[in-house]
């Protein structure tokens, strides 16, 4: 029965924040940002963290600065593709490095209200005379939340793709995938773990946006952390180039993409924890 | 069966809701009534599980409300409508009353559909179960609130104030509606309202100051009052002296008041049958003045 109701809780949230608009105005802003922060990049030169630049204005594309660790190598070395190249480290600055603050900021207060939304329609009382168990309206509305937010993400990822090949050319689309699933997936949906589970307390949906907003810093906490990290990497890996061990972009991004998404199972892990206090102080107070 | 022993309720800052109510309420329509603040709604809402008691004990078919087990298996028999009922406003009434349906344990796709489609009927909402709950009048929204509150056919349904704001024709339908659902359950039926429960309940308890100060039938209450319930015609002057008026009707040759108490002399006073909510106010005057009933 507590699947069932928890499926339940899922599929309303998402039903209502279909028909809110919220979702629509969620992914629209997301969409919008990254066109526009795309649309901003100057095309050349283009810096490929540290190691190589590349003027993307020329056709073909030509390489205008090497430095140390890659002395000597020619391109076909390198074993880059010029026009890969630069769009695909566009793309995943954007949306591995860019992209996450927007969503810091944004899903911690947007998602913050779950909860205390239904004490302010006083629907919860109705709920709390029904044999549903705290863990299981706790779960559902965490799922429900990351649901609409994981549909969300996915139409924005599709479109920017499809807006992104049109804007900046050509880019690698398994490096593209895995920044989003492996850098901005955990990173949302900590975000909006933590956004649900704090605000569950808020008797409003103001008190609940509150403590949204207080969340933001611990969010941007998080979010350089994790983009320490990621460039970390980056750079570690371009310096360790040399002939022997040519740089691709599984090993430049694709490295630090997976890197970071060890780093973010822990920021997962933390959700989970402020999930088990939630419920044991519900508990406490029910 | 609901047995409640030695209830009481203290809130923060010491505050008193209930005080020491023991009871016993079986099958049929209960009522509950009492002013403002006498602490019904509290009474409802620790019978509901919804807050836990500072002391004493309530099981409800036999499932203590102490255990977590126990408050999660008596809702599992529950149907409530609080007070102040609440609507997610982006959905349908049908919509509305799967997820509850849902919530109580109704799993089963064909036979939620088949609850759902009765309850709609008998509320008389089948043909706006497809408009959003924004949309409906209060009266449309409490209908709602009755069809959630009988969904997977509860043994025990606590309303709260069911009738507060409804026009006289939704309240007559309404109460119908509770008298036709009491068959084989016991209904909690809270209310400010006298009439309501003079309409429908054959057993009643009076709340004030978070105790019960009356408990019977309605018309051992209405006997109470017997001898009491006088109409007084004046010129236009209030009748005092210790009386409690009870109504007053405005005539051609005068205004006709309906009091409680023993007038005087002064008065052209004509002894008249009482009703439940003469001897209501007469139990609530009775205690005020430190009478016991």
């Amino acid at each position: 029965m507590a699947l069932s109701q928890m499926a339940a809780v899922v599929r309303y949230e998402l039903l209502m924040a279909w028909r809110r608009r919220a979702l629509l105005v969620m992914g629209g802003f997301f969409l919008l940002a990254l066109i526009g922060f795309t649309a901003m990049q100057p095309p050349a030169p283009v810096e490929l963290a540290g190691t190589v630049q590349v003027d993307t204005s020329t056709d073909p594309p030509t390489i205008i600065q090497e430095y140390s660790a890659v002395d000597g190598l020619t391109v076909e070395e390198l074993n880059i593709s010029l026009n890969l190249l630069p769009n695909t480290q566009l793309v995943v600055t954007m949306i591995a490095v860019i992209f996450p603050v927007l969503v810091a900021i944004t899903v911690v207060v947007f998602f913050a209200e779950s909860i205390p939304l239904d004490r302010q329609y006083r629907v919860r009382e109705l709920f709390d005379s029904t044999p549903l168990a705290n863990a299981t309206y706790l779960g559902g509305k965490l799922l429900g939340a990351w649901a609409a937010l994981g549909l969300t993400l996915l139409v924005v990822m599709i479109s920017f793709g499809i807006l992104a090949r049109l804007i900046v050319g050509a880019f690698d689309p398994l490096t593209y995938l895995q920044a989003w699933f492996l850098a901005v997936f955990p990173f949302a949906l900590t975000c909006t773990g933590w956004s649900v589970l704090a605000a569950s307390g808020a008797g409003s949906r103001r008190k609940a946006i509150m403590i949204g907003l207080v969340l933001v810093p611990g969010a941007m906490i998080l979010y350089a952390l994790f983009s320490i990290q990621f460039w970390a990497v980056v750079l570690d890996v371009g310096s360790r180039m040399s002939a022997d061990e040519p740089l691709t972009l599984t090993a430049l991004f694709g490295e630090a993409i997976s890197q970071s998404a060890v780093m973010q199972l822990w920021f997962l892990a933390s959700v989970a924890a402020l999930f088990l206090i939630v419920w044991a102080w519900s508990r406490v107070r029910g | 069966m609901i047995t409640i022993s030695h209830l009481s309720k203290i809130y923060r800052r010491g505050v008193k809701a209930i005080d020491d109510i023991s009871l016993e309420i079986g099958t049929g329509m209960f009522g509950l009534v009492g002013p403002n603040g006498a602490g019904k709604t509290t009474f409802m809402r620790i019978i509901a599980g919804l807050l836990k008691p500072t002391t004493g004990e309530i099981s409800v078919f036999g499932h203590n409300l102490r255990s977590y087990a126990g408050k999660q298996a008596a809702k599992a028999q529950l149907g409530y409508l609080p007070q102040d009922l609440g609507l997610y406003p982006n959905l349908n009434a049908y919509e509305f009353l799967d997820y509850m349906a849902i919530l109580k344990g109704i799993t089963g796709g064909a036979d939620r559909r088949r609850q759902i489609d009765t309850l709609l009927e008998q509320v008389r909402l089948t043909d706006a179960a497809k408009r959003p709950l924004k949309t409906y009048s209060g009266g449309m929204k409490r209908r709602v609130g009755i069809a959630q509150a009988l969904l997977g056919d509860p043994r025990l349904i606590i309303v709260d104030e069911p009738t507060a704001g409804l026009d006289p024709e939704e309240r007559i339908r309404f109460r119908n509606l509770l008298a036709d659902a009491a068959a084989g359950r016991t209904i909690i039926l809270s209310t400010h309202i006298v009439e309501d429960i003079s309409q429908s309940c054959s057993d009643l308890a009076a709340m004030r100051g978070g105790k019960v100060i009356y408990r019977g039938s309605p018309q051992d209450l209405i006997a109470q009052a017997r001898g009491s319930a006088w109409t007084i015609t004046t010129q236009g002057e209030r009748p005092n002296g210790g009386l409690t008026i009870v109504s007053t009707l405005q005539l051609a040759n005068g205004v006709q008041y309906r009091v409680l108490g023993s007038p005087d002399g002064n008065y052209d006073a004509a002894p008249v049958e009482p009703s439940l909510e003469d001897g209501y106010m007469w139990l609530m005057t009775q205690r005020e003045t430190g009478v016991p009933a």
